[in-house]
C-alpha cells in the first residue's frame, strides 16, 4: 500500500521507499524457506555423508541413500522454481500498481 | 592420439560457425552497452540458454563424468551444489542484481556506494577471479585439445586464446551470448544422445546400468568417505562449489543482459531447466562408462578419467560420435572462456579505466575501444600464464576462483542488499579479507603443500566465507565515518533493487560512483 509522504521530501519518495521495503520483506519471507529447504537440505546431506556413514546403506539395488537424496535435489529445485515463479508474478502486478500510483501523484 | 580427418573437419566447422557468429555480432557491436551487456535486450529464454552455456563447462561435460567413473557418488556434490545454490540466485539475487547493475559487478555495488575505492576493490576482485578461472580453463583446454588432435600444447592454447580474444574484441557480449547459446544446444543434444545410447545398451533400465557399474569390479562407487576431516572437507567443498559457482562474475553479469528484473527471473527459470537436464545426464554417462568400459580402461586412458566421455562415445557411435563429442567439448571450452573474457575486460575497461581513471568522462567510442583493448590485454595475460603452466595443478586455480568468489562476493552482495549499516569501508574490508583469506589458506593448504599443509582443508571456504562476512562487519563498525554511505543511499538502493526505478521515478540502474 502506498503511504503518504513527508513534507521535506518530494511527495513520492517515501511512498516508493515504503513500498520497496514492504516488497523486499515479502520477497524474503517467501525466499528464505525455499533457500533453507534447498541449500540447507543439501548442506545437511553433505554433513550427514561427511561425518557419518548413515547414508551409505543401499536402498534400491546398488543405489544408496546418499545417491538418492542428492538426486532428489533436481526435482526439489524444480518445485522451488515453480513456486517462486507463481508468487513473483503477483509481485510484478503489485510493483506495476505501486509505480502507477506514484507516477499519477508526481 | 592423432585426429581423424572427420574430427578435424568437425573442429573446423565449430571454428567457422563461431567466427561467423562473431562477425555477425561485430556489425551490431557499436556502443558500450552493446559491447558489455548486448544492449540489455536479450530475452529470458536466450539468456537462460547462455547461462547454461556459461555454467556447463568442460569441467562438467568431461571432468565430472570422469570423476563419477573414478570416484563415484562423491562427485555428485560438484553438480548438485551449484544447482541448489541457484535457488538463492533465483529468489534473492537475480532481480536486484539486474535492477542495480549496468555493465559489471562493480556497477551493482556502486548502485549504493559512491566511493571509488569500493568500485576499484570489486573490479580487482572480479578481475582476479576471472583470470584465475580463465587460466584453469585454458590449461585444461590446451591439454585436452593437444590430446585429441595430436597438436602441441602451446599451439592448442594459442588457438583457443586467439579465438576467445577475437570473439570478444569483435563481437562483444552479443557474440559471446550466441556462441554460448549454440554451444548449449549442441551440448544438450549430445548429452541426450549419449544417455539414450547408454541406456539402450541396458534395455532402457537404469537400474541394470547402475548394477552393471557396481558389479564391474570398480571400487565402491555409491558411498562417500566419512570422518572428521573428510566431513569438514566435504562441507567446505559444498560451500565452495555451491556459493562460489553462483557468485562467479561471468555468471552474475549475465543478469545485466536482459531488459528488466522479470526477464532476469525468467532467465534463471530457463537456465534451471537446461542446467538440470545437463547435470542429471552426468551420472548416467559416468556410471554408464564404468559399466560399459570398466574402470581400469578409463583410468588407463587418463588417470583423472577426463577421457571417459570420449571413450564411451567411441564405443557407442564409433568415429562419427567421437568426432561429434570432441567438437562439442571444444565448443564448450570456447564458450566458457569467451564468457570469462567479457567479464574480465568489463572490470578492467569499464570499472578501472572508464569509471575510475577517466572519472566517467570517456565517450561512448572510447569506452568501446577500451573494452576491446581490455579484452586483448586480459586474454594476453591469461594466455601467457597458461603457456607456462602446462604442468601446474590446474585444480588449484579452479579452487582459487570459486573460493575467492564465494568468500568475497557472497558476503558483499548479501550485506549490500539487506544490511543497512554496511559502509563502503565494510565492502572494501570484506572483499580484502575474503580474497586474502581464501588465497592464503589455499597457499598453505593441501593443494599446494601436500602432506606438509599448515591448513587441513582443500577448499578453505568453511573458514574464508565467514571471514569475508566478518571483514564486512568489522569494516562497517571500525572503518571510520560513514560519510555519504548513509541511510538515504540504502533506501535509494532498496527502491532500485525492488522496483527497478530510482527514487525520482526514473528508470534504474544509475551509476553513483563519485566522478
Amino acid at each position: 500500500m502506498v503511504q503518504s509522504g513527508r513534507s521535506e521530501s518530494p511527495p513520492h519518495v517515501p511512498d516508493l521507499v515504503a513500498a520497496a521495503q514492504a516488497m523486499t520483506r515479502r520477497r524474503l519471507r517467501f525466499a528464505l524457506p525455499l533457500c533453507l529447504v534447498s541449500f540447507g537440505g543439501f548442506m545437511l546431506v553433505t554433513a550427514l555423508s561427511g561425518f557419518s556413514d548413515v547414508l551409505d546403506a543401499p536402498v534400491v539395488g546398488p543405489l544408496t541413500w546418499l545417491f538418492l537424496l542428492l538426486t532428489l535435489g533436481f526435482p526439489l529445485v524444480g518445485v522451488c522454481a515453480v513456486l517462486y515463479r507463481r508468487r513473483a508474478e503477483q509481485w510484478d502486478e503489485e510493483r506495476a500498481e505501486v509505480l502507477r500510483a506514484v507516477r499519477s501523484t508526481s | 592420439m592423432n585426429a581423424s580427418p572427420l574430427t578435424l573437419a568437425v573442429f573446423a566447422g565449430v571454428i567457422a560457425l563461431t567466427l561467423g557468429i562473431t562477425f555477425w555480432a561485430g556489425r551490431r557491436n557499436t556502443g558500450a552497452g552493446d559491447h558489455y551487456v548486448a544492449g540489455g535486450r536479450l530475452t529470458g529464454s536466450q539468456n537462460g540458454l547462455a547461462i547454461t552455456g556459461d555454467l556447463v563447462s568442460a569441467a562438467a561435460f568431461l571432468g565430472t563424468v570422469g570423476l563419477f567413473a573414478t570416484q563415484g557418488v562423491s562427485s555428485y556434490f560438484y553438480i548438485v551444489g551449484p544447482f541448489v545454490a541457484f535457488v538463492i540466485l533465483l529468489t534473492v539475487l537475480a532481480e536486484p542484481l539486474r535492477n542495480l547493475g549496468r555493465f559489471t559487478m562493480a556497477d551493482v555495488v556502486a548502485g549504493r556506494f559512491r566511493s571509488r575505492g569500493v568500485r576499484a576493490s570489486m573490479a580487482v576482485n572480479s578481475l582476479l577471479v576471472t583470470i584465475f578461472y580463465m587460466i584453469a580453463q585454458l590449461v585444461a583446454a590446451g591439454a585436452l585439445i593437444s590430446l585429441l588432435l595430436g597438436v602441441d600444447y602451446a599451439v592448442a592454447v594459442l588457438v583457443v586464446g586467439v579465438l576467445m580474444t577475437a570473439y570478444i574484441a569483435i563481437g562483444g557480449m552479443l557474440a559471446t551470448t550466441w556462441i554460448q547459446i549454440v554451444q548449449a544446444v549442441m551440448l544438450l543434444g549430445c548429452m541426450a544422445l549419449l544417455v539414450v545410447l547408454i541406456l539402450a545398451r541396458f534395455g532402457f533400465d537404469p537400474m541394470a546400468m547402475f548394477a552393471a557399474a557396481a558389479d564391474s569390479g570398480a571400487k565402491d562407487l555409491f558411498t562417500s568417505p566419512s570422518g572428521l576431516l573428510p566431513g569438514l572437507d566435504l562441507l567446505s567443498l559444498a560451500i565452495a562449489v555451491g556459493l562460489g559457482t553462483a557468485a562467479l562474475p561471468h555468471i552474475l553479469i549475465r543478469f545485466l543482459t536482459v531488459p528488466d528484473g522479470r526477464e532476469a527471473r525468467r532467465s534463471m527459470n530457463y537456465a534451471l531447466v537446461w542446467i538440470g537436464l545437463s547435470f542429471a545426464a552426468v551420472p548416467v554417462i559416468g556410471y554408464g562408462a564404468v559399466a560399459l568400459l570398466g574402470q581400469e580402461a578409463i583410468t588407463d586412458a587418463a588417470a583423472s578419467g577426463n577421457l571417459a566421455t570420449l571413450q564411451v562415445s567411441d564405443l557407442l557411435g564409433g568415429p562419427v560420435l567421437f568426432a561429434l563429442v570432441a567438437a562439442v567439448a571444444f565448443a564448450v571450452i570456447l564458450a566458457t572462456v569467451s564468457g570469462l573474457v567479457i567479464a574480465g575486460s568489463g572490470a578492467l575497461a569499464h570499472d578501472l579505466y572508464s569509471s575510475i581513471l577517466r572519472r566517467g568522462r570517456a565517450t561512448e567510442r572510447e569506452q568501446v575501444v577500451a573494452g576491446r583493448a581490455a579484452s586483448v590485454a586480459v586474454s594476453l595475460v591469461a594466455i601467457a600464464v597458461s603457456l607456462g603452466a602446462q604442468n601446474t595443478n590446474i585444480s588449484v586455480l579452479g579452487v582459487l576462483a570459486v573460493v575467492v568468489a564465494a568468500s568475497a562476493n557472497i558476503p558483499v552482495l548479501v550485506l549490500l542488499l539487506f544490511w543497512k549499516r554496511l559502509t563502503s569501508a565494510g565492502v572494501i574490508w570484506g572483499i580484502a579479507s575474503g580474497v586474502g583469506s581464501a588465497v592464503l589458506l589455499i597457499l598453505v593448504g593441501p593443494q599446494v603443500l601436500g602432506d606438509g599443509a599448515l591448513f587441513p582443508l582443500t577448499y578453505p571456504s568453511l573458514a574464508s566465507v565467514p571471514i569475508g562476512f566478518l571483514g564486512c562487519w568489522l569494516g562497517s563498525v571500525l572503518g571510520g565515518r560513514r560519510h555519504r554511505d548513509d541511510q538515504s543511499s540504502f533506501e535509494e538502493m532498496q527502491v532500485r533493487a525492488a522496483l527497478g526505478v530510482t527514487t525520482s521515478g526514473g528508470e534504474a540502474p544509475v551509476d553513483r560512483t563519485t566522478p
